[in-house]
């Protein structure tokens, strides 16, 4: 399967910036604001230096630019944080007392792709793929995590999944007590393993599998997600054919027992949630879903937004961009 | 250079010339040492916020460490394709910002040798003016029609002209020695700089490949072969890379010991020649390799 990119330009970068700062995105969802920083500091850097800094493009189908692409920035990133406060290389002010032009142009090319490199190494970083886990309770033959996935999808969907659960602890973790980072980090590997293979998949095909390992029991699942992306420059239509066009979409998922009744307010949904519910094996009947989906959106875009919306009966939070 | 060069000005100007050679070697050296730098066999140094204590550190250590994708599931080895891609992305990164510090110092040293030239231009006017005077002052001191003191006032012209020939040539040859290193430094960069770009350029070509099939990580089951080829390939590179950054402290080591040699220029001559013949067969193994 090949993935189709788009090229965008410069303008593309502090619009995602501004929308992922509007997002307001609480802690279902990957962190929005330390990658709004990114997005600036990544248009900020091309205006400084455009052939060092990657160019952008987006995913054909999230609107977004690709792991790949957020892979080498952070490439970059992490070699301006390698450069000395000065270049190793004198300039040429400091070696020769008569201007050249050619050096000064190398020189000069230099300068800025350094000082791009270091304005980029102030940015904060984004989490590709990080995973945090924190024990809530511990019995005599297991315990309770919480593990937060973030990933950046290949296509530049960024996905986080929240778990509470109860994971069993065996021989290999050593002992009966969770006592170093690494333990718990084992005790939750075969779990994440597979929530990370399956970050793709909905929620309830999510608790599914999650449901399959053995003495895994889970007590709350949530998955929440940044992207699509749908604008002008490319990406999934929403059907605003403006110029204007601009909506990023923030949606999430959650499964618990604790939910009264399975409810959808997402306007963006494709498939039948209470369906996805039913189906769930027997096992698994008393959790309830909740989805929901929200958007960052230029006026264009929220207008078509609100309208739809209204057409189907849901309440969508609209942010304006 | 502003206003004309005396005879009593070029020492000055000579130890000016050694001290931003000096520079240069010291740059050179930098350079050298962050091209050694260049390694595709051992993870690449994280930011603490990247790779913390605690679980995720262990965890994407661990992951990083694994010699083999884990029959656990493929989400392993997809992570592990990650981390040797952005692996790969960094080393790539490096090179091309080396690529980059080469240029400005190849420019730099291509604007020093022209000045060079004119300083060696300007000495040799210095020493012709000189010629000139003693044989002035040789004329006028043969001149028995003269008076004693016009005599003498030759003889101290013909003197000074002398000992302004002998700096003057002095100069000239300290000037060459400098100049034959500058030529030589520049062959050199010139040389790395080729072999630091076709390293950058290689792996940038082969990771917009890979890039074209991210999208494919973890759901096409070829996709670690790719990766493999990929390391394969750049690690060839950094083996020719190692090559010639063993050369080139090799140059270092040796220019820094022969600055002032007048051998300089034919031992330079000789070790650039190695570096050629180095880059040839590093390029004619590439190419056997693909």
């Amino acid at each position: 399967m090949n993935q189709e990119l788009v090229d965008v330009d410069d303008a593309f970068l502090w619009r995602l910036a501004r929308a992922l700062t509007a997002a307001r995105g609480n802690d279902r969802f990957p962190q929005t604001r330390s990658l709004a920083g990114l997005a600036r500091s990544w248009a900020a850097a091309r205006a400084l230096s455009p052939t060092s800094v990657p160019v952008p493009v987006v995913d054909a189908d999230s609107g977004l630019p690709p792991w790949i692409t957020w892979a080498a920035l952070l490439a970059e990133r992490e070699l301006g944080r390698t450069l000395p406060s000065s270049s190793p290389v004198p300039a040429p002010a400091e070696i020769s007392p008569t201007p050249v032009a050619a050096a000064d142009s190398a020189r000069a090319r230099l300068q800025k792709r350094e000082a791009a490199a270091r304005l980029l190494a102030e940015a904060p970083a984004a989490r590709l793929l990080d995973v945090d886990v924190v024990v809530r309770r511990v019995e005599a033959s297991r315990s309770l995590l919480t593990m937060v996935l973030d990933r950046a999808d290949a296509s530049g969907l960024f996905v986080r999944i929240t778990v509470d659960a109860w994971v069993p602890l065996n021989a290999t973790v050593g002992g009966r007590e969770l006592v170093v980072d690494d333990d718990r980090a084992r005790a939750s590997a075969g779990l994440q393993d597979l929530l990370s293979l399956a970050s793709h998949l909905p929620a309830p095909a999510l608790l599914v599998r999650a449901a399959t390992l053995p003495g895994v029991v889970v007590e709350r699942l949530v998955r929440g997600v940044v992207g699509p992306c749908s604008h002008s420059w490319g990406g999934p239509a929403l059907g605003d054919e403006s110029s204007d066009a601009f909506a990023l979409v923030l949606s999430s998922e959650e499964l618990s027992p604790d939910i009264a009744a399975t409810s959808d307010n997402d306007v963006f949904a494709t498939d039948d949630l209470a369906a996805l519910v039913d189906a769930l094996p027997k096992s698994l009947r008393h959790f309830r879903a909740f989805r929901d989906a929200k958007a960052v959106a230029s006026p264009s875009s929220s207008k078509l937004l609100r309208v739809r919306a209204q057409q189907r009966g849901l309440k969508t939070v609209l942010h304006a961009l | 250079m502003t206003g004309p060069l005396t005879p009593q000005s070029l020492s000055a100007l000579l130890d000016e010339e050694q001290r931003r050679h000096d520079a240069w070697l010291q740059t050179i050296r930098g350079l050298v040492d962050a091209s050694r730098g260049l390694r595709l066999s051992t993870p690449v140094k994280r930011g603490v916020d990247d790779d913390p204590p605690g679980v995720l550190g262990s965890l994407r250590r661990r992951l990083r460490g694994r010699p083999k994708p884990s029959v656990a599931g493929r989400r392993s080895t997809e992570d592990a394709l990650r981390a040797r891609i952005e692996t790969a992305l960094a080393e790539t990164k490096k090179a091309s910002l080396l690529v980059d510090r080469f240029a400005a110092l190849r420019d730099g040293l291509f604007a020093d040798l022209e000045r060079l030239h004119e300083h060696v231009a300007q000495a040799n006017s210095v020493d012709v003016v000189a010629g000139q005077e003693v044989v002035a002052a040789r004329v006028g001191e043969g001149d028995l029609s003269r008076s004693e003191r016009e005599r003498d006032q030759a003889r101290q012209q013909r003197s000074r002209g002398e000992r302004d020939q002998q700096l003057a040539q002095r100069a000239l040859e300290r000037l060459a020695v400098l100049q034959a290193s500058a030529r030589g430094l520049l062959d050199v960069t010139e040389t790395l700089s080729v072999d630091v770009a076709s390293f950058a350029g290689a792996a940038e070509r082969q990771l917009d490949a890979l890039s074209a099939r991210a999208r494919a990580l973890g759901v096409v089951e070829d996709a670690a072969s790719v990766v493999d080829e990929l390391e394969r390939s750049l690690l060839s590179l950094a083996g020719s890379l190692d090559d010639v950054t063993v050369f080139a402290s090799a140059v270092h080591e040796r220019v820094s010991a022969q600055t002032s040699d007048t051998g300089l220029a034919q031992a330079l001559e000789t070790l650039v020649q190695g570096a050629l013949a180095r880059r040839a067969a590093s390029a004619a193994r590439e190419q056997a390799q693909s």
